[in-house]
């Protein structure tokens, strides 16, 4: 478009916007253009074309018209013709006219008055009118194209065309009858008749000569020039080869075409000739008549000078006219000379004439002219057009009552009387039988006059209009328009719950959307429509039909893309692949397989400390999309729900996904995705495709909801992710429902935290990888029930499902570490170190192979336990992208309680190495059904005691001692001493020692498996539980921390703190074989049962002493606790037990040697001692008030120093003065704990000497 | 005069309470909450009589104290009915507004305070 163009049509706009240029178009004086059926048909085969269309091209330039009327001579400049025909007006052709003005400013129309503006409150509209100055650009050019193109032939007489031009072919076979025929004066078209048109109007015969015509067309004219005289005859080559038949105005050439000449003749010559005559006759006319005329006597009056044979015909037909019609013909000729003071004169005079109520139509119409006559004389007019407004109203003149609106409105407008106009264009509006386009025109001009009201606008009466606008609109089915006024009006009602009104708009703005293509915002009001559900079923079934309706008749291929319904739950979201699956112990198997993952080395996660932590956001690893295999199956498990009150039918419901292929180039991955209908078609194909998926029908009653599974099958390596389901709703329409999974925000870098950004989820993204080989896994004699510590085989069967791929390198990890032993001798046992590894099985399957692993299952903790046992396996080909899988089985077992055992230590007070051990052994089941338990065997591990039998020497000297019923229990002692003799250097072999309590029995060995690895499970199984699942090395570093002020530091000892050092070595662990009366055998273990030296009148270094403590731990919950060795000491005094004086008076002192024999229990650390003996007069402690009865002689002080495990015997003297019984308990041991802190220790043992005589 | 229409309307423009109605017939109470906004301040009366009209239609209204709207969508004028209908409805919604459990501005959801309200409808209306 050039700069001309523009500049064109800005001058059009302003000229549109003047409402006088309007009017002007309107009164512009028509010329009938009458043509032969073959001079039609020759300018329709060129270009489409008519004659009237090529005739006005002429008259665009200003034309200048000079008219003598009497004394006063009229120069029009700008003289416009308008060229009709017939067709144009017949009032039947209305109806076309105004469809034709409805779609001329179709191109002007807009979606939207302004992008992105939401009108809500008051205080938005002087936002809007700022950022929207004209909202309705379309409005001027309606209104010049409606008031130009509304004419009514029977009131307004400046419509009669003025003039006629009749053309006929040369090819015609009797062109000049043609002519008269065509147009008879005497006998005028009836359309003449009934408006009482002049018919005595100038007339001009054309002789239309196509160029390749061999027609004799100079003699064809010389006949016309003959007839109708040389001035109205005329010859017009054309040829219809070209467009327009080579007749298009061309400014350059215009002088030597021939149509110039006749349209200058007709303006120069012709108009101005008849205008004279008849207003010169007309104003005769009223003159003569002006008696009669005042006196309202109707006389029939004659006009025009043609008086030919038909005269008598003529005059009736003029009689027929009035001298209303005279004068107000006469004032239109005026009108048309642009003298609008004679004109307004004239019709001032007309309109006393008629009578408002007889007739409203003429009293409106002369009562219109006025005020244009006014309103272009610039005097006041706005009466005028109210009376012709009312009159119009009366008459029912719809389109005249537009027209006067319209100009009445422009009036208003420039008064900035904008509620008076917006009541006028309303109550324009509102009339029945209006064009309805027109109609929805005023009731929009209505609505923004409102919103320009000020101060306060009234915005909700606005958007009431632009809605009523939008219905005409749509009832003219001009969508556009109506989607825009629904839209714009939206906004005030949204969310304000006026629930018809949200129907009413929500079920328009669904229509428009779809009509506009605006599918996605359709959807969102179907939504919104469905989401209140507070229709009745019959409703919301209407409305899902329409829907249904609308999208299959404006969707391509059927496919509408997002679909409202059914609404998915994204939370229940569930994925299963194959390696992966998912139960309420989610947890229990994840940390497994995070234990699996850290063994392969997959995740490497930096170990931070200090002020790394700060910043450990950067190191969290990136979450990676899972890895699917090739021809596996990826199952998805969905909730939907219908939220309707009608029961919804879905078909062939499936997912959707795309596929791309991984490869280094990015652009040259090809994507691939199935979001097209599944018809038929799509399912054939499905196996060349990357992926397949399995339809399925869903019948969802009314507020159902369901969980369904489906299934889609990667057939290529690559990446699918899993978008949504696709489905065809109700049998009719395809689209998709997306899941919307929920994304963790970003809030890492500062770009991500000034914006709202969101981490992909990759929840149903899938790496797909090349095929690797599945292992299935399976329990086999698997025992539903064990007693607590029982013993039984069972079976793993690892199954490769594959018939392709071997695999290798399985390991297995159980959610009960400590009750499975996989082996079923010691050659071939799978043990481990410690419970947080996996058990390493040696084997490798190939294809399709089957292994049964056997493994030994105990008792361990009473319960019910559900035993979960993750299979880890790669494929013997080896998957970079998938180094491993996991297979999973599981099984349940309980545990019952079985018997219980208890403890209790206790130093020896004979032997300074050796301790007490009492075992209670009890059948805790009380009631019936209880088991019998036979204790079979007794076994003590230790490295460096052993157990030997104290209550009984060699067999149990009555069985029933050793066959627990249920309630029954049993008290056995047993004396630790150690195993060998004590050396300094540590043993690494443990000893054991097996009690049998039947000597004729076999005995169980306690070192052979499964026993001894159970026994270490339980032990590492209770380190966890005490460090809180810290390495097994630290597990006396609780104890350590308690013992380090009370630790032995002798500054030589130090290095020995370390290491084995700690683990002080008076414990030992206890094995009790039991089999019940049904030959089930099982092993409970005791582990760490310690017996230390004690010191009780010191709180510190003193234990709980002579107290039973459970040492099984049925529930696995018990904190066993490890006391510590504090005080690695033990003494005892050795003397004569009687000592026989024979009389104090002939020696008054007995002296007892006394040894004190003091034992280091410790195999690392030295003691330091001292030893004193008290005075008389000394307190053993604060307690004690007793004085003494005797005193010590001889050496009553020592220092010694112990080595480990060194016995030193000190020599005392006790010396007595009376017969008695004495307790020598009178000395202390000083011990050095450390550098300054010391401990007293003194006897808490009696030893008693009887002195006798 | 069995034909009419009433709602009460919230200070959001929402309505609170309504009696059965058609769709057009909220579009025109809504576009009378303009005129309603230009007369409150205009007159010391909760009742503002007839505010508007729309075709065959009047428009009358009463605003209590808290700015709720009652709007009255009749054909007949009779002014004293409408009056005391209008403040036997504000008697009513007193009372709703003194139940602890009715949130101010919310939507007005007894079945008495509905069946009151009709029974006043037809006691004046009819």
């Amino acid at each position: 478009m050039n700069s001309n163009q523009i500049q064109h049509q800005q001058l059009q706009m302003m000229q549109l916007r003047d409402i006088k240029y309007t009017l002007n178009s309107w009164i512009t004086p028509s010329v009938l253009v009458i043509c032969s059926p073959n001079v039609s048909k020759i300018f329709q085969k060129s270009g489409n074309s008519a004659l009237e269309e090529i005739l006005s091209q002429y008259v665009l330039d200003k034309k200048k018209l000079s008219v003598r009327v009497g004394e006063s001579s009229y120069d029009i400049n700008d003289f416009k013709l308008n060229f009709v025909t017939f067709k144009h007006l017949d009032p039947q052709h209305y109806e076309q006219v105004l469809k034709d003005n409805a779609a001329s400013v179709d191109t002007l129309a807009t979606d939207e008055y302004h992008s992105n503006f939401q009108l809500r409150t008051k205080q938005d509209v002087p936002y809007f009118h700022k950022i929207c100055q004209e909202p309705t650009p379309w409005f001027e050019r309606y209104r010049h194209n409606f008031i130009k193109s509304s004419h009514n032939l029977e009131l307004e007489t400046f419509s009669h065309p003025i003039a006629c031009i009749l053309a006929v072919s040369s090819e015609d076979s009797n062109p000049i009858g043609m002519l008269v025929k065509m147009f008879d004066s005497s006998k005028p078209p009836p359309l003449f008749q009934q408006y009482n048109i002049d018919a005595n109007i100038p007339k001009l015969y054309m002789l239309v000569h196509p160029e390749h015509s061999h027609a004799e067309s100079d003699k064809r004219l010389a006949e016309m020039k003959q007839t109708f005289g040389s001035n109205q005859s005329y010859l017009l080559r054309v040829n219809s080869k070209e467009d327009y038949c080579g007749l298009s105005y061309d400014q350059s050439t215009a002088h030597l075409n021939p149509l110039t000449n006749i349209i200058n003749e007709i303006i120069s010559k012709h108009i101005p000739a008849y205008i004279e005559k008849t207003i010169l006759e007309l104003n005769e006319n009223i003159a003569t008549n002006k008696k009669s005329f005042f006196s309202k006597v109707k006389v029939s009056f004659r006009f025009g000078g043609n008086k030919k044979a038909n005269e008598q015909e003529v005059e009736q037909a003029n009689s027929m006219g009035s001298i209303e019609q005279a004068l107000r013909k006469v004032a239109d000729l005026y009108f048309i000379l642009q003298d609008y003071e004679q004109s307004l004169s004239n019709y001032k005079t007309l309109v006393k004439e008629y009578n408002s109520d007889k007739s409203p139509n003429y009293y409106a119409s002369v009562n219109e002219m006025i005020g244009i006559c006014n309103l272009l004389l610039n005097k006041e007019c706005e009466s005028y057009f109210e009376i012709a407004n009312t009159y119009y109203q009366k008459a029912s003149l719809n389109h005249c009552l537009a027209r006067v609106t319209m100009i009445h409105g422009d009036i208003l407008k420039r008064k900035n009387n904008y509620k008076l106009l917006a009541e006028l264009y309303k109550s324009t509006a509102e009339r029945e039988n209006l064009d309805a386009f027109c109609s929805a025109i005023l009731f929009e001009q209505a609505g923004f006059s409102l919103l320009q009201i000020s101060p306060s606008p009234l915005f909700r009466k606005a958007c009431m209009r632009i809605v009523m606008a939008g219905d005409k609109y749509s009832e003219y089915s001009k969508q556009k328009h109506a989607l825009r006024c629904y839209s714009f009006s939206y906004s005030i009602y949204e969310g304000r719950d006026w629930n018809l009104i949200d129907d009413h708009l929500h079920l328009s703005l669904v229509r428009y959307s779809f009509f506009q293509g605006h599918t996605s915002d359709a959807i969102l009001f179907v939504n919104k429509l469905l989401e209140r559900n507070c229709q009745s079923p019959e409703k919301q079934n209407s409305i899902i039909r329409e829907f249904l309706y609308i999208s299959k008749t404006y969707t391509k291929e059927n496919y509408i893309g997002e679909l409202p319904i059914p609404s998915i739950n994204n939370e229940s979201i569930s994925v299963f692949l194959n390696d992966y699956s998912s139960d309420e112990n989610q947890a229990v198997w994840q940390e497994m397989e995070e234990a699996f993952k850290k063994e392969a080395q997959i995740i490497s996660k930096p170990q931070l400390q200090g002020f790394d932590l700060w910043k450990r956001d950067l190191f969290i690893e990136k979450e990676k999309e899972r890895t699917a295999v090739v021809e596996e199956q990826i199952t998805v498990s969905v909730e939907l729900k219908n939220p309707l009150q009608i029961p919804l039918q879905f078909n062939r419901v499936h997912l959707v996904a795309t596929f791309k292929e991984i490869s280094d180039d990015p652009n040259s991955a090809i994507e691939e995705s199935n979001m097209s209908p599944l018809d038929d078609e799509a399912i054939a194909k499905m196996d060349s495709t990357p992926f397949k998926v399995e339809p399925m029908d869903i019948l969802l009653g009314p507020s159902k909801t369901k969980r369904i599974t489906f299934t889609i099958q990667p057939l290529k390596p690559g990446l699918l992710q899993v978008k949504g389901l696709g489905l065809c709703m109700c049998g009719a329409i395809w689209g998709k429902r997306e899941f919307k999974l929920k994304q963790k925000r970003l809030n890492k870098t500062k770009a991500q935290r000034e914006s709202v950004m969101y981490e992909p989820n990759l929840a149903l993204t899938f790496r797909v990888t090349s095929p690797m080989p599945r292992l299935e896994a399976q329990f086999i004699d698997f025992p539903n029930a064990l007693y607590h510590g029982e013993l039984k085989q069972a079976k793993l069967l690892l199954k490769n499902c594959s018939n392709k791929m071997g695999l290798k390198n399985v390991r297995v990890r159980t959610s009960h570490p400590t009750s499975i032993c996989f082996g079923s001798n010691m050659d071939d046992a799978s043990v481990i170190k410690s419970l947080d590894t996996s058990v390493q099985l040696n084997i490798e399957l190939p294809p399709n192979a089957t292994v049964l692993v056997p493994f030994w299952v105990k008792g361990v903790n009473v319960g019910r336990h559900p035993l979960r046992c993750l299979v880890y396996y790669e494929s013997e080909a080896g998957n970079t992208d998938l180094k491993y899988r996991l297979a999973r089985c599981q099984a349940q077992f309980d545990v019952r309680p079985s018997i219980r055992i208890s403890s209790l230590s206790q130093q020896s007070s004979t032997d300074l190495n050796a301790y007490l051990l009492g075992v209670e052994i009890d059948n805790p089941v009380i009631g019936g059904g209880g088991e019998s338990f036979h204790l079979k065997q007794i076994s003590s591990i230790s490295k460096y005691w052993k157990l030997e039998p104290l209550s009984y020497a060699g067999d149990v000297p009555n069985p029933s001692i050793v066959t627990l019923k249920p309630g029954q229990f049993t008290n056995l002692f047993f004396r630790i001493v150690p195993s060998a003799p004590i050396t300094k250097q540590i043993q690494d072999e443990i000893s054991i020692s097996n009690i049998s309590f039947l000597a004729n029995d076999p005995m169980y060995d306690a070192s052979s498996f499964p026993v001894f690895p159970f026994l270490e499970y339980e032990k590492l199984g209770l380190d966890l539980l005490q460090n809180g699942g810290g390495n097994s090395n630290s597990i006396f570093n609780s104890n350590n921390i308690n013992s380090s002020s009370s630790a032995l530091t002798n500054p030589n000892s130090t290095n020995d703190q370390g290491g084995n050092g700690n683990d002080h070595p008076n414990h030992i662990d206890l094995l009790v074989f039991w089999e019940s009366d049904n030959h089930l055998m099982g092993v409970l273990n005791s582990p760490n049962i310690s017996f230390l030296p004690t010191h009780y009148n010191d709180s510190l270094l003193s234990l709980p002493w002579g107290s039973w403590k459970n040492t099984t731990s049925p529930t696995g919950k018990n904190h066993m606790i490890y006391p510590s060795l504090k005080l690695p000491l033990r003494y005892q005094i050795i003397s004569e037990k009687v000592v026989k004086h024979s009389s104090f008076e002939t020696q008054p002192l007995c002296t007892v040697p006394v040894t004190l024999q003091l034992s280091n229990c410790s195999f690392t650390s030295v003691l330091e001692l001292s030893i004193e003996t008290l005075l008389p007069h000394e307190n053993i402690d604060q307690t004690s008030r007793h004085t003494s009865q005797y005193f010590w002689t001889g050496v009553t002080k020592y220092t010694i120093k112990l080595a480990p495990q060194q016995i030193v015997d000190l020599q005392l003297h006790a010396c007595f003065s009376q017969y008695g019984v004495y307790n020598i308990n009178r000395y202390k041991i000083n011990v050095t704990l450390s550098n300054d802190t010391h401990k007293d220790i003194f006897s808490t043992t009696q030893h008693l000497i009887n002195i006798e005589n | 005069m069995s034909n009419y229409t009433f709602l009460i309307i919230g200070k959001n423009d929402n309505p609170l309470y309504e009696k059965e109605n058609a769709y057009v017939n909220q579009y025109i109470v809504h576009s009378s909450l303009d005129i309603v906004e230009e007369h409150v301040w205009k007159s010391n009366n909760m009742y503002l009589k007839v505010i508007d009209k729309h075709n065959k239609f009047n428009i009358s209204s009463y605003v209590t104290a808290s700015h709720i709207k009652f709007m009255l969508l009749h054909e007949k004028k009779d002014e004293d009915a409408i009056r005391n209908f209008f403040v036997e409805v504000h008697d009513l919604y007193l009372k709703i507004l003194l139940n602890p459990f009715y949130a101010y501005n919310s939507p007005i959801t007894s079945t008495a305070f509905d069946n009151k309200v009709k029974k006043l409808g037809t006691k004046y209306f009819n």
